[in-house]
């Protein structure tokens, strides 16, 4: 009965994976930017544990993401090319990827390394990396009604929408992060490894909303498919 | 004689059982994936209709599969002519239960086409490849066919009912056009070239007449059903899903109909040619094939539905609930309308293939999220392996039998 030809033409759609994937990289950003805070106050029990929570999380998308890859044979016929798919998925993973990175980095746990006056900044950054992860994972979730509504105008909108809330924020993050390096040499008296620990993080954060817009970049592409 | 004629409407029910277990599932299943019908309404819908559809409308194929691929007037000996069928016959139940078995992918179609080859080679030189060809060209043509037409009536669906701004409307117009056709397509089936028809007296021209009005009529019904009943919400998607579903009703018994009218021939042909060789000792009867064989080869399939089918309609149900009543409407409509024209062409082809058409064809219009073309390799497939593989066990079977008389 496995051979019967119409069971086994109806495989899997990808696009309930991928906003499982989304929704699980929110939620690391949002575990991630509670352990960044418990990092400043140096509640380090508190912040381990929900450092490991977020390794975990990456674990799981990349494990969604395997699946996904895995269920998409060539001879696959899809309303989108499989190509822009897995593309699209490649990049969103990265966006779990740089949140694992900097769960590792907090717990090295040396938050005296870091320039008091920089710390504000690099709080609003985290702040506006979890509304990014909310406006993506809502771009993906209004994705998915374009693919079942075969992209309907007013459904392309929506996800259109928030890809711009996205970008707008990514852009937020990029100005606070000018501000950041120039600041840099006020600080001429820190030492060289304190001054890379800081550098480090400051660079994962802000990549972290740089491959959320890759992702929603890939979006627009993938709802240009007319 | 008798007992190869007892032996061959054994076979052949059992050939029928074959068709009602394992391919019904096949043309039912869209309905209930798409939760139109009931497990239960599918199974009353398909056995009755697939009856219908095998009494009144199988005599065409059932006549290609008789006399159309091996000509017995071109052979000289009738017991030849028995011998062959219930070779092919068999060979054809025999392949059919071996690939189940084995999960193979098979039809039932190209079994019996492949039977009745193997048949033909053994006896000498009576095939009559002009009509074999034409049928090897439906078998391409048919899933092609299916696949455009579904892709066209989904386009239609989604542009001008589904994506327009005051759908609900659209809906009601469209949509009765789609059951006009239907109810056309099957009063010309009925009418058009049969007993039936000729029994009334009825020319080809005024069945047209008559099936037109009969169309009309549905058409009218239907608009006036649609907009009494269905489509009240405002939500413009769902009110066309359940009007759609609603007329999904309709598409099943289309669907179950054509099946039943190209199917019962794989069971049924065989056991025709031995009928009427064995009752009148002659080569080539010119009588059309008798009532009651199709009826034997209608219950059969029915009784095929009742004790296994509805177990695959139901596991095939449940793997394809992502259809939506607009879709599973689409399907089954392109599907039906491919096997019954088919049917009237007296063209045996695997409504299996047409489904799997009609599906892509959906696919194509970007209806559906995800399905595997891999399939279409299975379908080449299925016909490189069956049909050498069934006229090789003819082969075997009439030497055999040859041998031991």
């Amino acid at each position: 009965m496995t051979t019967n030809p119409l069971a086994k033409i109806f495989i899997r759609s990808p696009f309930e994976p991928i906003t499982k994937h989304a929704e699980i990289t929110k939620e690391a950003i949002e575990k991630l930017n509670a352990a960044f805070n418990l990092f400043f106050e140096r509640d380090y029990s508190r912040m381990e544990t929900l450092c490991k929570e977020v390794i975990d999380l990456e674990t799981d998308a990349d494990n969604i993401k395997a699946k996904i890859r895995e269920k998409l044979p060539s001879g696959i016929l899809m309303p989108v090319s499989r190509g822009d798919i897995l593309d699209l998925i490649d990049h969103q993973d990265k966006i779990a990827d740089q949140a694992e990175n900097l769960a590792q980095w907090l717990l090295i746990k040396e938050t005296d390394s870091i320039p008091l006056k920089m710390v504000e900044f690099m709080k609003r950054i985290m702040d506006l990396n979890v509304k990014i992860a909310e406006a993506y994972l809502n771009a993906v979730k209004e994705f998915k009604d374009v693919i079942e509504t075969i992209f309907m105008k007013k459904e392309i909108n929506d996800v259109m929408k928030y890809i711009e809330i996205v970008e707008n924020l990514e852009g937020e993050i990029d100005r606070i992060q000018f501000t950041l390096r120039n600041s840099f040499f006020d600080f001429k008296e820190i030492d060289p490894v304190s001054l890379y620990y800081t550098t480090k993080i400051i660079d994962i954060i802000s990549d972290i909303s740089d491959k959320a817009e890759a992702s929603v970049h890939r979006l627009r592409i993938l709802i240009a498919e007319k | 004689m008798l007992i190869w004629l007892i032996i061959a409407v054994l076979v052949g029910v059992y050939m029928a059982w074959n068709i009602g277990s394992n391919d019904v599932a096949n043309s039912m299943a869209s309905a209930v994936g798409a939760k139109a019908i009931t497990l239960k309404q599918a199974i009353i819908i398909a056995g009755i209709l697939n009856f219908l559809g095998a009494v009144f409308v199988g005599s065409h194929v059932t006549e290609t599969v008789r006399k159309g691929i091996v000509d017995p007037s071109s052979l000289t000996d009738p017991t030849i002519v028995v011998y062959g069928a219930i070779s092919a016959l068999l060979a054809a139940s025999f392949w059919v239960t071996f690939a189940t078995w084995k999960e193979l992918p098979v039809s039932t179609t190209h079994s019996v086409v492949g039977g009745l080859l193997g048949f033909g080679i053994v006896a000498g030189g009576s095939i009559n490849w002009g009509k074999v060809g034409e049928i090897t060209a439906a078998w391409i043509i048919s899933p092609i066919f299916g696949c455009i037409l579904a892709f066209t009536v989904f386009n239609i669906l989604h542009y001008a009912i589904i994506n327009s701004k005051n759908s609900i409307r659209r809906c009601r117009m469209i949509a009765p056009l789609f059951i006009g056709l239907a109810f056309f397509i099957i009063a010309l089936s009925f009418l058009f070239k049969t007993p039936l028809g000729k029994n009334l007296s009825i020319s080809g021209l005024s069945a047209v007449l008559y099936s037109g009005i009969v169309g009309i009529l549905a058409m009218i019904g239907g608009y006036f059903l649609i907009s009494r009943y269905y489509g009240h919400t405002s939500d413009g998607i769902r009110s066309v899903e359940s009007t759609f579903r609603w007329i999904q009703v309709f598409t099943s018994c289309y669907v179950a109909f054509s099946h039943g009218s190209n199917d019962v021939a794989n069971a049924i042909g065989p056991v025709a040619t031995i009928y009427m060789v064995s009752k009148t000792n002659t080569l080539s009867p010119s009588v059309e094939v008798p009532f009651f064989l199709l009826a034997i080869g209608g219950m059969g399939i029915a009784l095929g539905i009742y004790t296994w089918g509805y177990k695959v309609i139901d596991t095939v149900g449940r793997k394809i609930t992502e259809l939506t009543n607009t879709r599973g409407f689409t399907i089954d409509f392109s599907a039906a309308t491919t096997v019954l024209l088919a049917s009237k062409m007296g063209l045996p082809i695997s409504t299996t293939h047409a489904v799997v058409g009609s599906v892509i064809g959906v696919g194509l219009a970007r209806g559906l999220k995800a399905i595997d073309l891999g399939i279409i390799k299975n379908i080449i497939l299925s016909w490189v392996i069956t049909l050498p593989a069934a006229a090789l066990i003819t082969i075997f079977i009439f030497k055999l039998l040859t041998y031991i008389s």
